[in-house]
């Protein structure tokens, strides 16, 4: 009887199992049904790329090629840790790894001479100092000097002339850098001479002898020639801090000419040879519409081989050299479409390192050989965006409220729409500027249907220096106005949708999204920033005790803090907190020295407490600029949730 | 054995014991619910207090944790100006400040330095101090301190340094600013002093180390601003949330030297926290003020309990009334019964006589058997019809009929339906008039009989001289209605709404017998059953209409 009764129970609840089960079923064919509903309806959509996607590392960095035009080094990751390996172009089976770290980073590396290469690996910035010198064919590494706790910098040209370097310690006095020279035979530093003149810079000539160096007091910058070793500097040229002259390199033949770019007497820096013995100075290369970049110099020629200028759109490249200039135009001639970056190259031009890239493919790094005539591969800088249809950047350009013609950037989304809802992506800084070019940021932006607006707003820089000029002052005030009436010009396009205008960025980009909170809740929907400044005060305070020379600089770059306190507190958003209304995404790094936490959480709690919407995110462990992997995820991760929500 | 009294009973002693127990209840419920009130109220007088005190103690705390770290932000660079304006806000919108201090704080690794104090190669000391405060027409006055008074707050000063060195000296690289630092160090809480130094940043922080230890360093200083409050917990604004509680609060020093002779009814006190703990809110209400709540309290349980009362009173009544409705009910149906057999009696009783006469006579001439033929005949007649009539109209009791519509020309049908009456009552004097364009919808038989009741009246009501009936037909858009007009001996106007209901007479002479009290109540379901309505209209001695209305359109089922 029993066991009846239990067997009709059991029955009873497989066929409640079973209607459930029915119940399940139907709803799971309810679902596919109304999904692939859908999907017909989006089938022209464009696919959603992973975040992850657009934040890979390459897998190997830094190429540099060896002064005998054979090997490429560079580093990769091995053992979980930065390691330096080497590329044998003429024998690639002896390609190998050089270096076996597993628990510190190598940090960076460059070539000695031809067989030996010095590196140096820290845990971070704060890290004690060590450098080693290693031998590529045996392997071995040794300390080219004791580690110590003082810092180190580089005076170029950073490899052996007669078997010493070039460097500056601080071994004395933490605030002095001495000049010495260092041994590659781990002897130890040789002073070769106290910094009595607080000289920041200094020059070698060609057989490496240190003859120029530049002091500062941040206001003025006082040019220094001598010579010879041993005799005293002469002072042979006074500029200001708007007004320079940067040193590129000594030329060739010549112990007292070196090339620099220089904007005296100009707007735009150009390319100028200067005889500081003779006073005579040459302009070599000029352009009208942007400054020269800093870079084109090969040392060990002593010449320029090549100058660059990125203008308003793509970055033009002019090759000076002439059996350089052949193999560009072969490169060129095989990447027709693309921008090419020269990485490095060899005295010779037996190896020529290259990146290719466009504003829609991250691209490659790549390099040529003379001997071969071949270009091979050295690494792609983003695979898992290859073949994936991103969104091209237009170059765009319009009048501020006064007359001022400012440049930008413009980013579509695949899909084509009568109005845009927009992010303006406002770059760090001031004093920088947006290229045009392959942008993670941007590009996942554009994937998930906004368009991407990217002002170079006045005080950016390369557009020569009166441009920088009139940013000085002007935080909050004709920068923001230009970001504002970038965002107006964009509306009147019938570009951009009036009602759906996010502000977003890092650093000053994030201080002009939380001014913009503040004081332009009509024209942006909603704010991202990330470690943007909240409190100018705080920011001027950051310059460090023994740099207060430098603070007369920024004195006139934003302001002097205790005489013009009322414009400080004008333009700081922290003082107007409750006047925020809009929605806020916000993050701080814990270690980003521009912002304090106090500052930040008084910040936050003031908005929540006028009932703002805030979502606030702390990473301790990063700076202004988020580096680990995850934490970047989960930035964008927010940006996208929140740009969803409130866009 | 007594045997059970089957009659109907009224019993007021049931009714009387219901009312006074109901009574009793009220009058106990009304104490037991003042009683509450007042606990509750007392209750209430001593549990509000925090409500107050938070209301009261809110500009406070927003004076402390949002308006005084706003010093923080100036990191330092706050100038004359500057603290000027903000003492001047503090001041003006925080009554209970009275004075506000400024020391501009230099901390530098200079030697010659005057006033100050040296810690290793680091010197403090106070560049300038200004003190602020509101004169009595609430201007703002302003200026350094005088010598003498910054006398005055020179320990403040040395010890908020003390605390702030202490601090730099125990920092390391990796110390982080806990909430807890912040308020052990940047505030100082004294009864009547609040004092504040604003937060560096850490980096700051190890700056400042580093110049305290390290005599090479070049010669740098930074300024840190200290503000220090002087409070008077006094000037707080209570705001009294429940007036009707408390008749005054009061903030009264902590000691209290003075024994006051007018103890207030109820009173209670709480401490002020933190700067303000020298002082304490005081809360007193005298005996009148809090029955004024109780009572204000107790009217709207009071008006609940008596609509209670009340309803319960009323169902007694509904119940008592209920009964006497029933036992008059019972008194109609015994009068009906008593009619009824009356009208039995008199036909059955000439039956027998007739049946007697007839039985017991030898023979019967020819007039006599026409004479015993016709009694016995009427008296038969008048039987069936009695039954007929209480037939039907159990019939319509109990919903039994059935309607049988069709279309009626009433012309045909009245003037048929008159030549019967004339047939019955020839001394009735008729006259009719009959306007009507369409056919009436309904049940011919159901009809003749609310009409028949309403001849059969009108003759019955009529003194011998006045046997007339005017009956006129007329038909508008919506209705047709029937008039019966006669010049009986009419209706009291009192009376109309009772002639339709059941077992009811209205006694005169013309019903002493062979009426029960039926014909009308019988026409009106008929006529409501048939979708009509009846009505009726009279003047005693003078006439009485009786008016038949039916709808134009019905629905035909």
């Amino acid at each position: 009887m029993n066991k009846c009764n239990k067997i009709l129970i059991f029955e009873d609840k497989s066929r409640g199992g079973l209607k459930l089960m029915k119940v399940i079923v139907n709803l799971m064919f309810l679902c596919v049904v109304i999904i692939s509903f859908c999907n017909c309806g989006d089938r022209d959509k464009v696919k959603t790329i992973p975040i992850q996607d657009f934040f890979v590392k390459p897998e190997r960095t830094s190429f540099k090629v060896s002064p005998d035009g054979r090997r490429i080094a560079y580093i990769g990751v091995e053992d979980h840790c930065r390691n330096i390996f080497i590329l044998d172009t003429e024998i690639p089976d002896s390609s190998k790894q050089l270096t076996y770290e597993k628990h510190i980073n190598v940090q960076y590396f460059f070539w000695a001479t031809s067989d030996s290469i010095v590196y140096s690996n820290s845990h971070s910035n704060k890290d004690s100092l060590r450098l080693f010198i290693i031998d590529i064919h045996t392997e071995k590494s040794t300390y080219l000097i004791p580690p110590a706790q003082h810092e180190l910098r580089w005076v170029s040209p950073t490899h052996a002339i007669d078997g010493k370097i070039l460097a500056q310690l601080n071994v004395r006095d933490s605030t002095i850098f001495d000049l010495y020279r260092i041994p590659l035979n781990g002897k130890g530093p040789e002073l070769v001479e106290l910094n009595t003149q607080r000289m920041g810079t200094w020059v070698a000539s060609m057989d490496g002898q240190v003859r120029l160096a530049i002091s500062s007091d941040s206001i003025q910058d006082k040019i220094w020639y001598r010579d010879n070793e041993g005799e005293p500097f002469r002072n042979v040229l006074n500029t200001d801090f708007i007004s320079t002259i940067i040193p590129l390199g000594p030329a060739k033949g010549s112990n007292s000419s070196f090339y620099g770019l220089s904007n005296i007497g100009k707007d735009k820096s150009g390319l100028v040879l200067m005889d500081f013995k003779t006073g005579d100075q040459q302009v070599l290369v000029d352009n009208e519409k942007a400054d020269l970049n800093k870079e084109g110099y090969l040392f060990s020629k002593g010449e320029m081989i090549y100058t660059s200028v990125s203008t308003e759109d793509r970055k033009e490249i002019n090759v000076l050299n002439d059996k350089l200039k052949s193999i560009y135009q072969e490169i060129q001639r095989k990447y027709a479409d693309y921008n090419i970056d020269l990485i490095d190259v060899d005295e010779n031009f037996n190896l020529v390192v290259f990146k290719i890239y466009t504003d829609v493919d991250p691209g490659q790094v790549l390099y040529y050989s003379a001997k071969s005539g071949e270009i091979k591969e050295l690494v792609a800088i983003n695979p898992s965006l290859k073949n994936i249809e991103l969104s091209p950047m237009q170059a765009v350009s319009y009048f501020s409220r006064d007359g001022k013609l400012i440049n930008g950037f413009l980013t579509y989304p695949l899909i084509k729409k009568d109005k845009y809802p927009v992010v303006v992506l406002v770059h760090d800084g001031p004093n920088s500027r947006d290229n045009w070019g392959f942008n993670q940021e941007v590009q996942f932006l554009a994937n998930r249907g906004y368009a991407v607006f990217q002002v170079n707003y006045r005080g950016s820089t390369g557009f020569g220096k009166e441009f920088v000029k009139e940013g000085y002052k002007q935080w909050g005030g004709e920068i923001q106005n230009d970001i504002s009436d970038g965002v107006s010009w964009l509306i009147h396009q019938g570009i951009a949708d009036k009602d759906r205008v996010a502000i977003m960025g890092t650093g000053f980009g994030g201080y002009s999204a939380l001014y913009a909170a503040c004081f332009n809740p009509t024209l942006y929907k909603c704010a991202i920033s990330s470690s943007g400044y909240t409190n100018l005060f705080t920011y001027l305070k950051e310059i460090p005790p023994f740099y207060q020379q430098y603070l007369q600089m920024y004195y006139k770059i934003i302001g002097d803090p205790s005489k013009e306190s009322d414009l400080f507190k004008a333009i700081s958003p922290l003082f107007h907190a409750e006047k925020i209304k809009m929605p806020i995404l916000m993050f701080q790094g814990g270690r980003d020295r521009y912002n304090s936490i106090t500052d930040i959480n008084q910040f936050v709690q003031k908005v929540k407490n006028n009932g703002g919407n805030i979502k606030y995110t702390f990473f301790e462990e990063e700076g202004r600029r988020i580096r680990k992997e995850e934490n970047i995820i989960l930035y964008y991760q927010q940006v996208e949730d929140f740009l969803s929500r409130n866009l | 054995m007594n045997s059970i009294n089957l009659r109907y009973r009224k019993n007021f002693g049931l009714l009387i014991a219901f009312f006074v127990l109901v009574t009793i209840l009220f009058v106990a419920s009304t104490f037991f619910a003042r009683t509450m009130t007042t606990n509750f109220v007392e209750a209430e007088f001593n549990n509000k207090k925090v409500e107050v005190f938070d209301e009261s103690i809110k500009p406070f705390n927003t004076f402390f944790t949002e308006k005084i770290p706003e010093i923080s932000y100036f990191q330092g660079y706050m100038s004359d100006d500057q603290a000027s304006d903000f003492s001047n806000t503090v001041l003006r919108s925080f009554p209970f400040v009275n004075e506000v201090r400024f020391f501009d704080v230099v901390l530098t690794n200079r030697d010659s330095v005057g006033n100050g104090v040296r810690f290793n190669n680091l010197t403090v000391y106070s560049k300038v101090s200004y003190l602020y405060k509101l004169d009595k027409d609430n201007r703002l006055l302003g200026g350094e301190q005088s010598f003498k008074e910054y006398l005055n707050a020179t320990s403040e000063f040395n010890n908020m340094m003390l605390k702030f060195v202490g601090f730099i000296e125990g920092a390391k690289d990796s110390t982080r600013l806990t909430d807890n630092d912040i308020f052990k160090v940047f505030y100082a809480l004294q009864p009547g002093m609040v004092s504040y130094l604003n937060i560096p940043r850490m980096s700051d922080i190890m700056n400042y180390q580093t110049m305290m230890n390290d005599v090479d360093l070049p010669e740098s200083s930074y300024e840190q601003d200290l503000f220090v409050f002087s409070i008077d917990p006094t000037k707080i604004h209570i705001q009294n949330k429940y007036p009707n509680l408390y008749e005054e609060i009061s903030i009264k020093a902590v000691v209290d030297q003075y024994v006051t002779n007018d103890e207030s009814y109820l009173r209670t006190e709480l401490p002020l926290p933190g700067a303000l703990s020298d002082y304490k809110l005081q809360f007193d209400t005298s005996r009148e003020f809090i029955v004024k709540d109780i009572n204000k309290r107790f009217f709207p349980v009071m008006v609940g309990i008596s609509l209670v009362y009340l309803f319960l009173i009323l169902t007694g009544y509904l119940i008592y009334r209920n009964a006497a409705i029933n036992s008059r009910l019972y008194q109609l149906q015994y009068d009906f019964i008593n009619n009824l057999t009356h009208e039995f009696k008199t036909p059955v009783s000439v039956i027998k006589i007739a049946g007697n006469n007839i039985k017991s006579a030898d023979n019967i001439s020819e007039v006599e058997r026409q004479m015993y033929g016709r009694i016995l005949d009427q008296e038969a007649d008048k039987l069936n019809n009695l039954m007929n009539k209480l037939l039907s109209f159990a019939q319509i009791e109990n919903k039994s009929i059935k309607f049988h519509g069709e279309d009626i020309d009433l012309k045909v049908f009245l003037s048929q339906f008159f030549d019967s009456i004339q047939l019955k009552y020839p001394d009735l004097k008729l006259d009719f008039k009959i306007d009507v364009k369409s056919m009436l919808y309904t049940d011919p038989v159901l009809l003749t009989s609310v009409c028949q009741n309403l001849v059969d009246n009108a003759y019955k009501y009529s003194p011998i001289d006045r046997k007339f009936l005017a009956v006129t037909v007329e038909q508008n858009k919506k209705y047709f209605t029937i008039f019966f007009k006669d010049k009986g001996i009419g209706i009291d106007k009192r009376e109309f709404n009772s002639i339709f209901k059941k077992f009811y007479r209205v006694k005169n002479q013309f019903n002493q017998q062979g009426s029960i009290g039926l014909g009308l109540a019988f026409c009106k379901e008929i006529t409501e059953f048939m979708g009509g309505d009846i009505k009726v209209d009279s003047q005693l001695n003078v006439g009485t209409t009786f008016t038949l209305i039916f709808p134009v359109d019905v629905k035909k089922i």
